[in-house]
């Protein structure tokens, strides 16, 4: 397990140092007029654009440039805000909205998971029933039709007929919370019950559990305690990335209800060349990512004692 | 059936308890129960959020929605477009506009976020300011650029602290004998303030509502140091302004509180202004119908509906009173292909006045004005590329007024088919042999913008008219900046842009098309190096035109005059061509026409003296505002 943790954690380092460095070396192939507003450009001088960007280090060598980064790095300096949010510290920034966005993200997660394991389980217990129709019909309309237009139709419909509002605010956060939450969940619902339908349904159809009804063991007791416990085990890989990654926020749905979340960050400082903010969001997201996939076989570990973590050639 | 009937009854309890989390009515002002609205609900967009909150670092209107409610300046335009006293009282030069002097009221104070009073607001906070913006280290370069054209010594400060470490340039001040020697700001006592000008600089005042004039409080920066102030937050910065930031939540929402300690006690100010962040500007219209803002600027499709189907709205519709950016079409007279060669036969025909002059005669625009104004598309029409509001000779003739009487127009344009056709034969007999028809025209839109796609078209569909044998219009597309995939490599054959003023005088419009005067169009959209042409020689006569015009500092009647016949000369010749005028309908519960009527600089989203309804005006209410003004009893 060690010697395992150790290695993977050695692959994790490289990983997201690869990345970060491609990030970096893509960012400063684009022309530096990127660095300056429009109005910049049409107000400063040549010589004032050549100054700042002589002040910003822009006009290094690549290399030197690279190392300089690498020195930040190793002393946790991510940098300030150039453009997004001027002079402030990059970690501020998103400290700011990291909390906000998992705060949506685990709430749509709690309700996701609980209903969409429950729309699941009774779709297998009705299989080929009126409610299997019901879920197979809501997972294949959600999977579809485009979020945009399922976000736009929970919203006509919270903010004319439920008179909900329709966006968010931090002064009224219950009932305003409420639309941005639904829209998050929508597609998760979806997917848990697809997935959890699917396992239990492979589950069932087992020679083990045919054993155990031949041994007489009840239907209710063969599904809780073999069908449902051995389903949840390939879900149960997905959860940690799925919690870390509710840091990442949603996009669509942050700006949809203005959630000052983190979704929009990474776009908008790609829009406005803020070159630390993307650094440092490309390096969070690519090490949540990593670490989601790990902690993941942990808890496929963990519920499945068959599962072994080991080295290549081992079990796992 | 009992399984399906449970299920009914709990999908009906969870809509009824989602309806009572939800509240009847909306956050807007609509439930007020006194006749104006103290609690004002307004939005921004989200994309366009504040980048900083330092007044002076910034040159967009993101951040000066909010804080040029937060600062008071020396002057102040009033809903007439007209400069009132502000913070000074009285103003003015005795030699011709080369020394400005200002007295200052000695009432102004600074307070923080919590109105605990900070600091009086003496004339040394404008030369704090000044330093702060001419030092190469503070504020990155913004809003130089007025300063050092008009300031003794502004220029040689910058350049001065460019060179100095950033150490030694964060530790220059105000008082600093740096910028004291070089910098021609005196401050004579407590509230007089002094700018030596390099030359004449008849517009001065009007420099006043542009942000490079505001204040900065030295005391902010002795609290917070230098790095602070560059990063300060609601909560750390000093305000003088009619309102206070409270409660501000990035790309969400933001109030602006009454500042109690405000040094206008007479004026109209709400209780609290909140700006809602929106994702997109057509959501306004949504949120106004349900209550959650109160003024809603409205799409074409809203439009269309309300009006075509006499919705509840029907008789809301209203045109509001705001400076708008005219439009105009730029030529790129040095076009070329995407390979980096000269567009040749782009370039001949351009360069052909009778070719520019069948665009400009023949292009009918009703089409292109419906798209922003479906109901009275006229109000769209423009035959300037300077605004109204700008400028006024000493008879109070406006400067827009004046150029359209020598232009000769009358209320129905320009636009004349036959006219239009006389000159396309011409240019096509003149051009025979030169130029091979039709001739392609490029125009570059960014992709996945189907409101730039739907107005390209009808543009295409416009020029279409004009033949097919004599224009292929073409619609490309950009990724991320029309600048450095369109304009720097000269891709374009046309481009659309419109320009708000930053200070008071025509010459703000017409030295952008001049080249000599570093003009922003004429260095990025019309670059002129297209050689042996008689267009060579038209466009010099008018760069010539507008620089001997702004060299008249010492009689304003006679630069504007001399500005106006620059302006004509340039459309006489469709060096250019006037597109359109941005106007719009609204819904809205505040009456513009009390509003600042700020056609330069930055004031023009300062919530002062703004008479406001409980319910939306209606479009006869605001026929009766407009009696009223023009009447001159508002």
């Amino acid at each position: 397990m060690l010697k395992y943790t150790v290695k993977r954690l050695l692959q994790s380092l490289f990983t997201i140092l690869a990345i970060v460095t491609i990030v970096f070396l893509l960012l400063r192939l684009l022309p530096t007029d990127y660095y300056f507003t429009e109005d910049q450009l049409m107000k400063m001088t040549e010589q004032q654009k050549h100054d700042q960007l002589e002040r910003a280090g822009l006009l290094d060598p690549m290399g030197v440039q690279l190392v300089r980064y690498y020195g930040q790095l190793l002393r946790l300096d991510f940098g300030e805000s150039r453009r997004l949010q001027v002079g402030f510290k990059v970690t501020d920034i998103i400290a700011e909205r990291f909390a906000i966005s998992m705060r949506f993200g685990l709430s749509a997660m709690a309700i996701s998971l609980f209903l969409g394991v429950l729309l699941g389980i009774l779709q297998t217990i009705n299989k080929n029933g009126i409610l299997d129709h019901i879920g197979t019909g809501y997972t294949i309309f959600v999977n579809a039709v485009p979020h945009l237009v399922s976000y736009s139709l929970i919203l006509i419909f919270g903010q004319k007929v439920l008179k909900l509002p329709s966006l968010y605010s931090p002064r009224n956060p219950g009932p305003s919370s409420i639309l941005p939450i639904i829209c998050l969940a929508l597609g998760s619902v979806a997917n848990y019950a697809l997935w959890t339908r699917r396992y239990m349904v492979d589950e069932l159809n087992k020679d083990y559990i045919k054993l155990a009804r031949i041994k007489g063991m009840g239907y209710r007791e063969i599904m809780v305690k073999h069908v449902l416990k051995n389903a949840f085990v390939p879900l149960v890989a997905y959860i940690p990335a799925s919690i870390l990654l509710t840091i990442g926020g949603s996009l669509l749905v942050e700006r949809f209800y203005s959630i000052p979340g983190m979704g929009p960050l990474l776009t908008d400082a790609i829009g406005l060349y803020d070159t630390n903010i993307v650094q440092t969001l490309v390096m969070v997201y690519a090490s949540l990512g990593i670490l989601g996939v790990f902690l993941g076989d942990v808890m496929m570990m963990l519920f499945d004692p068959r599962i072994k973590l080991a080295g290549r050639g081992e079990t796992r | 059936m009992k399984k399906t009937k449970r299920l009914l009854a709990l999908s009906l309890s969870l809509v009824l308890a989602l309806s009572a989390c939800g509240k009847q009515g909306g956050e807007g002002g609509g439930n007020d129960t006194t006749e104006e609205l103290n609690h004002f609900y307004d939005w921004q967009v989200t994309a366009g959020d504040m980048t900083t909150f330092v007044l002076l670092n910034s040159e967009a209107q993101a951040n000066s929605k909010t804080l040029s409610n937060c600062y008071s300046p020396l002057l102040e335009i009033d809903n007439h477009g007209v400069l009132q006293p502000a913070v000074a009282t009285e103003w003015g030069s005795d030699d011709n506009g080369q020394t400005w002097t200002f007295k200052l009221r000695n009432d102004v104070v600074w307070v923080n976020d919590k109105q605990e009073e900070m600091a009086k607001c003496t004339a040394q906070d404008w030369v704090t300011a000044a330093e702060w913006i001419l030092n190469a280290w503070k504020n990155d370069g913004c809003n130089t650029q007025m300063l050092m054209a008009t300031i003794e010594g502004a220029a040689e400060y910058y350049n001065y602290t460019n060179d100095l470490t950033e150490e030694e340039a964060k530790a220059l001040s105000a008082t600093s004998p740096e910028f004291t020697d070089l910098i021609g700001i005196e401050t004579p006592d407590e509230y007089t303030l002094v700018y030596h000008c390099i030359k004449q600089v008849p517009y001065f005042p009007t420099l006043c509502t542009s942000a490079c004039l505001y204040p900065l409080p030295q005391g902010s920066i002795d609290e917070l140091g230098v790095d602070g102030v560059y990063a300060q937050t609601p909560e750390t910065m000093w305000y003088n302004g009619p309102y206070v930031i409270n409660n501000f939540v990035r790309n969400n929402s933001r109030d602006l509180v009454r500042n109690e300690k405000y040094w206008d006690k007479d004026c109209k100010l709400f209780d609290v202004v909140t700006i809602k962040m929106l994702e997109d500007q057509q959501k306004d219209d949504d949120l106004f119908q349900t209550g959650e803002v109160d003024n809603c600027t409205l799409s074409e499709s809203s439009l269309r509906y309300i009006y075509d189907k006499q919705t509840e709205y029907a008789d809301n519709l209203v045109q509001v009173r705001n400076p708008v950016a005219n439009t105009q079409m730029n030529f790129n007279y040095a076009k070329n292909k995407e390979d980096g060669t000269p567009d040749d036969n782009w370039n001949n025909a351009i360069a052909n006045e009778a070719f520019r002059l069948a665009l400009y005669y023949g292009m009918d625009l009703h089409e292109y004005w419906s798209a922003s104004n479906y109901i009275d598309p006229d109000s769209c029409h423009v035959e300037t590329m300077t605004t109204e509001g700008i400028a006024q000779f000493s008879d109070g003739t406006d400067y827009v007024d004046r150029l359209l009487e020598v232009l000769g127009y009358s209320e129905n344009g320009r636009y004349d088919a036959d006219k239009g056709l006389q000159y396309k034969e011409q240019a096509m007999r003149e051009l025979e042999g030169k130029v091979t028809f039709p001739v392609e025209m490029d125009y570059y839109i960014a992709s996945g913008n189907q409101v730039a796609l739907d107005t390209a078209n009808i543009l295409k569909t416009i020029i279409g008219k004009l033949g097919d044998d004599f224009i292929n219009f073409q619609i490309k597309t950009f990724v991320s900046s029309a600048r450095n995939e369109v304009y720097t490599p000269r891709l374009h054959s046309i481009a659309t842009a419109g320009w708000i003023a930053d200070y008071g005088d025509p010459e703000n419009f017409l030295t952008n098309m001049v080249p000599e005067c570093g003009g922003y169009f004429a260095s990025q959209m019309t670059k002129f190096e297209y050689a042996d042409s008689e267009v060579v020689d038209t466009y010099q006569t008018f760069c010539d035109m507008v620089v001997d015009a702004i060299s008249i500092t010492d009689d304003n009647d006679k630069r504007f005059e001399a500005e106006v016949q620059a302006e004509a000369y340039w459309f006489q010749h469709a060096l250019g061509i006037p597109l359109r005028r941005a106007t719009t309908y609204s819904l809205t519960k505040i009456n513009t026409y009390t509003r600042p009527f700020a056609a330069y600089g930055i004031q023009i989203d300062v919530y002062k003296n703004c008479e406001t309804s409980v319910e939306p005006y209606t479009t006869e209410q605001y026929e009766q505002f407009k009696a009223a003004y023009d009447a001159g009893e508002i």
